[in-house]
């Protein structure tokens, strides 16, 4: 950032780089931190988690692996179609001998689906989704051990009281998610209406989804998708040019505020918005020069108030139009 | 569509489904809660025709009586269990407040299940302008509502689905090529109200005498839209080689409400409710025509092919798509008058993507797609091409690609190292009017290439701690638009620890950063040389949550996060508008008015914990504040004026406790109390939205697994 020199550049200077130092200080000084903090407590390691069969293991019966194991994940009884623990847990002889959590083994996601084969096709992308990439096992969501959904711990009943059960597990994890739904402008999801695999698949290969991001938006936004004769380009690319559909600071989930966003891509003629012909700032001239060579007179109300009456005011037909080529309606 | 009825549709569905497996060995499982809230909104938004911040998401009827209350079956479990566990038929359905709820009704039997789901939902918008032109503070009083000033502005969704899946091996007759069929279909229903805004421009829409301060109008139009759909899809797996799944969907959207036209005094034209007469005298029959936010009929029609090769170790799977936008129904008035003929997008979608494990420790994982859109648009037209000023999207093909090489030095962790790529053509085409943008002034490119290369990690070393990230740069070598970035750095990470004593707790920390910028759109002045639409942005934010136990009977519970959001961008402004240059009798010049900086920052806390006073009773206690500030700094009159109007300084505070008895084994009830707080610190007073709710509950629910032997 902050280049200068050519003629019609802007020099952005700012944010400085000490701003930027500072930041990263904080960044790399968190990190640290919590790696002192992981290191510097007395911890009972758990060991990676095994999910390769254990040689000259012999199966005992799930009796006795429930002398040990009261409770599974807080579970009194598992239900019975998942009863048979060494099913997916193999023999369980050597780690009943022992208790050395090394000698059993856990699932992994291809003991899952060798039965769960109803509704095949949902998992087609498994093997290279973002969740398996990210070593997300199937049981990291899906609690083998009961017949029930998991519960929404409490401390996100209070901001998010309403949200579904599904959408509390993903927020678990995706924690910038869950603080945006509590935005002033955000996707009903809080609320109960929508649900995050209203538009996500947690199994999916989000990289080749079929069409764009607009297609899935037109599920619910049809209005919004036209066809339409005159259009907005970075509309029909992008919804999300514009929009963060988990929240934002402002109304209709737009990203940054009216009219910022519009006028980071778009100049303004004077003779509409500014000085000359219809309102514009009384006593100023046409521009002729650059900030800050030639700096504006003093601000008036008519120029304001166009920056308040919020550009889809006017240009009320944003995402497309059938009659008007500057989006007015 | 009466609630009621509803409701008792539901449970007739559920009844006419279950009552004949209670012959089975079945067990009754579940739960009913019933519900009360009272509600005590308070401030100028307690009225029933005025929409509170609340109100956006929760809505809540009669709010302008004594007391507004909702009651309800907030949660209903209803279902029949086989001895193995699992669930023959369930019903459940929730609903947390007025327009808001939703029901499921699943069944599962041998070769086929089904799923039935009912949603209904109403969200509202806030009213910003609702003082005649001219009246009042000079920033707010800027929209007419030429047709009521007392209209709530709001949509009703009211949907209802069903899926149907059959598996042939469930009958006895397993076949590969018909591992699955699936029917579904969906009908949704939308309605209400909403605000059309619109500027009436030129003298001849102004009509004689037409003031300035006139031209900003709005009215009140209907939302009565229907969204049909059905779809089929099927999956099959011949001989064991690959797993391949058809679907077929056709949607068609209809929106009933009648469409508003400039018009010439007729009835639903604009003209007809003109309360000023400002559109007295208006002559012109073909602008006459112009309608007013029209919304296009359209059916859809989507087909899909995915095929997964059973590789062994080898994960692969590709597909292809495509989906036709086409306008049905009705047409514009104006696209009739100027034989314009039904619209249509087509989208292609062709993609594969596999992983490939090179050694035990090694893997290679790339992707590529192609995607394309193709609008129909007989460009031709002259309702098109007489007006038409900026570049005609007619094309638009992508190209997205991807290579990662991933080593697992050890069980839990894995590095990798990867390439993402992105390709955009837009066939761009200009001059198609005389008053056409010319392509040294247009802020779109042909082209955007990007590169990205990156790092991520995620370790599992112990399963007390997790950390995971990724860090990369993107490179832009061209882009499209002046938000597109063409140089950024970002990083994302998380962090989970587990500690299991002293006090057990659970901590876990993210962040993601994100630098960048771009400066190649560049508007070439035809005296005054180029300027160019420089663009900057930085991103973060972080969060911190922590849970502990530090009793067994008490849960303590924190989070703090923090969003930002900072661009800089070079506001242009031009002597005159784009599409009057070059001629040589003007000039068109580029000049840079201002450099906005712009900042937006939210911060949320939530703090609370639960303790388990007796075996029966329970206590809660939390709350949640956020607080939202944005601000418009830099040089130059546009930034200072966005300032002036356009800060942001709000906070939403909510606080909740409550109280958990179980009476009986079968039996709890539950009492809880609610505050919420929008506080609004606005600059412009008629902008202030400050609004606060008491909500009180009380709830019984009925343990069913309990009732039952």
């Amino acid at each position: 950032m902050g280049r200068s020199g050519e003629k019609g550049d802007v020099t952005m200077n700012s944010l400085t780089a000490s701003k930027r130092t500072r930041i990263a200080t904080l960044c790399v000084g968190s990190f640290v931190a919590a790696l002192v903090a992981c290191v510097s407590v007395v911890w009972t390691p758990l060991g990676p988690r095994r999910t390769a069969d254990v040689a000259n293991a012999e199966p005992i019966g799930a009796p006795v692996c429930a002398a040990c194991h009261e409770q599974v994940h807080g579970q009194e009884s598992p239900a019975p179609f998942h009863a048979d623990c060494e099913s997916c847990h193999g023999p369980g002889s050597l780690h009943a001998a022992s208790g050395d959590t090394q000698l059993i083994r856990f699932p992994g996601n291809d003991d899952c689906l060798a039965c769960h084969t109803e509704g095949v096709a949902e998992h087609m992308e498994w093997g290279t989704s973002e969740h398996a990439r990210a070593g997300l096992y199937c049981s990291d969501c899906h609690n083998p051990h009961s017949g029930e959904e998991s519960e929404l711990r409490p401390f996100e009943q209070v901001a998010l009281p309403r949200i579904d059960l599904e959408s509390a597990l993903c927020v678990e994890c995706h924690r910038d998610v869950a603080s945006r739904l509590k935005f002033p402008s955000h996707h009903p999801v809080a609320e109960g209406a929508l649900g995050c695999t209203s538009c996500h698949n947690a199994h999916e290969d989000r990289r080749v989804s079929f069409g764009d991001r607009n297609e899935r938006c037109a599920t619910c936004h049809q209005d919004y998708m036209g066809p339409w004769v005159f259009e907005h380009p970075p509309v029909v690319e992008d919804c999300m040019t514009c929009h963060n559909p988990h929240g934002a600071v402002t109304e209709n989930l737009l990203e940054t505020i009216q009219p910022v966003i519009c006028l980071s891509c778009h100049s303004l003629p004077d003779s509409r918005h500014h000085t000359t012909g219809s309102s514009g700032i009384p006593g100023q001239s046409t521009i002729s020069g650059d900030y800050p060579t030639a700096p504006g007179t003093t601000i008036g109300t008519q120029e304001a108030r166009a920056f308040l009456r919020r550009c889809t005011d006017c240009h009320s037909a944003v995402h497309g139009s059938y009659t008007d080529e500057h989006l007015r309606h | 569509m009466n609630t009621y009825v509803t409701r008792a549709a539901i449970l007739a569905g559920y009844v006419l489904i279950a009552t004949p497996l209670l012959a089975d060995d079945l067990t009754p499982r579940g739960d009913v809660t019933v519900g009360i809230q009272l509600y005590r909104p308070e401030g100028p938004f307690e009225r029933d025709d005025t929409a509170s911040f609340f109100d956006k998401y929760r809505y809540l009827k009669n709010k302008g009586t004594d007391l507004p209350f909702f009651v309800d079956l907030t949660h209903l479990d209803l279902g029949l269990v086989r001895d193995d566990g699992t669930y023959a038929v369930r019903l459940q359905r929730w609903s947390p407040g007025w327009s808001n709820d939703r029901a499921e009704l699943e069944g599962g039997w041998p070769g086929v299940s089904l799923l039935a789901d009912y949603r209904r939902y109403r969200s509202d918008e806030l009213r910003l302008f609702s003082s005649p032109t001219g009246v009042g503070s000079a920033f707010a009083s800027v929209f007419n509502d030429d047709t009521s000033a007392d209209d709530r502005f709001f949509v009703r969704r009211t949907s209802a689905g069903l899926a149907v899946r059959v598996r042939p091996a469930g009958f006895d007759h397993p076949s590969d090529l018909l591992k699955e069929l699936e029917f579904s279909s969906r009908y949704e229903h939308r309605s209400g109200q909403r605000q059309d805004r619109y500027v009436l421009s030129g003298s001849q829409e102004r009509g004689a005498g037409g003031l300035n301060t006139s031209r900003f109008r709005a009215f009140t139009r209907d939302i009565d839209q229907d969204v049909t759909s059905i779809g089929t899809r099927i999956v099959s797996t011949p001989w064991d080689l690959l797993t391949s799944a058809i679907e077929l969907e056709f949607e068609s959207f209809r929106e009933r409400a009648p469409t508003t036209t400039l018009g010439a005094g007729e009835p639903g034209s604009i003209s007809a409710f003109d309360p000023v007469g400002i559109l007295a005298g208006f002559q012109d029959p073909l602008k006459s025509l112009r309608a007013f936010n029209y919304v296009p009929d359209t059916d859809r029609l989507y087909a899909s092919l995915r095929v997964r090769p059973h590789l062994g170790p080898v994960q692969f799977h590709g597909g292809a798509s495509v989906t036709r936008l086409k306008q049905a129904g009705s047409r514009a008035p104006e696209q009739i008058a100027f034989g314009l003929d039904d619209n249509s997008v087509t989208t292609y979608s062709i993609y594969g993507a596999g992983e490939f494990p090179l050694t035990d420790q090694l893997a290679l994982n790339g992707y590529a797609k192609f995607w394309k859109r193709r609008n129909a648009l007989d460009s031709g037209n002259i309702l098109f091409s007489k007006d038409q000023t900026d570049a005609f999207l007619e094309q638009l093909r992508e190209v997205k690609n991807g290579l990662e090489l991933r080593a697992t030095p050890m069980a839990g962790t894995d590095l990798t190292l990867g390439y993402r790529g992105r390709f955009v053509r837009r066939d761009l085409e200009f001059q198609k009017s005389t008053r056409s943008v010319a392509p040294e002034f247009t802020i779109i490119g042909e082209d955007t290439t990007i590169h990205t290369g990156y790092l991520g990690w995620n370790l599992r070393l112990v399963r007390s701690l997790q950390l995971s990230g990724e860090a990369g740069y993107e490179n832009g070598t061209e882009i499209g638009y002046p938000r597109e970035l063409e140089r950024a750095y970002y990083a994302k990470a998380r962090v989970s620890y587990v500690l299991p004593r002293p006090v057990p707790m659970t901590l876990t920390a993210s962040g993601r950063f994100l630098d960048g910028e771009s400066d190649e759109i560049e508007l070439l002045g035809e005296s005054a040389g180029a300027r160019r639409k420089q663009f900057e942005v930085r991103r973060w934010n972080y969060d911190v949550t922590l849970t502990a136990v530090p009793k067994e009977s008490l849960v303590v519970f924190g989070s703090f996060t923090q969003h930002r959001n900072e661009e800089r961008f070079a506001h242009l402004r031009s002597n005159i508008r784009r599409f009057e240059g070059p001629v040589p009798a003007s000039i068109l010049n580029f000049f840079i008015d201002s450099v906005p900086q712009y900042e937006s920052d939210v911060l949320s806390v939530t703090l609370g914990g639960s303790y388990q006073i007796s075996k029966t009773l329970e206590a809660s206690l939390a709350t949640t504040v956020t607080r939202t500030r944005v601000d418009i700094a830099g040089g130059g009159g546009a930034a200072r004026a966005l300032d002036e109007v356009n800060q942001i300084r709000n906070q939403i505070t909510s606080i909740e406790c409550g109280l958990s008895y179980r009476a009986t084994r079968q039996v709890r009830l539950d009492l809880g109390y609610r505050f919420d707080r929008f506080h609004d610190d606005v600059r412009l007073e008629a902008l202030d939205f400050s609004t606060r709710e008491h909500t009180l509950s009380v709830s019984v629910t009925m343990d069913l697994d309990a009732l039952t032997p």
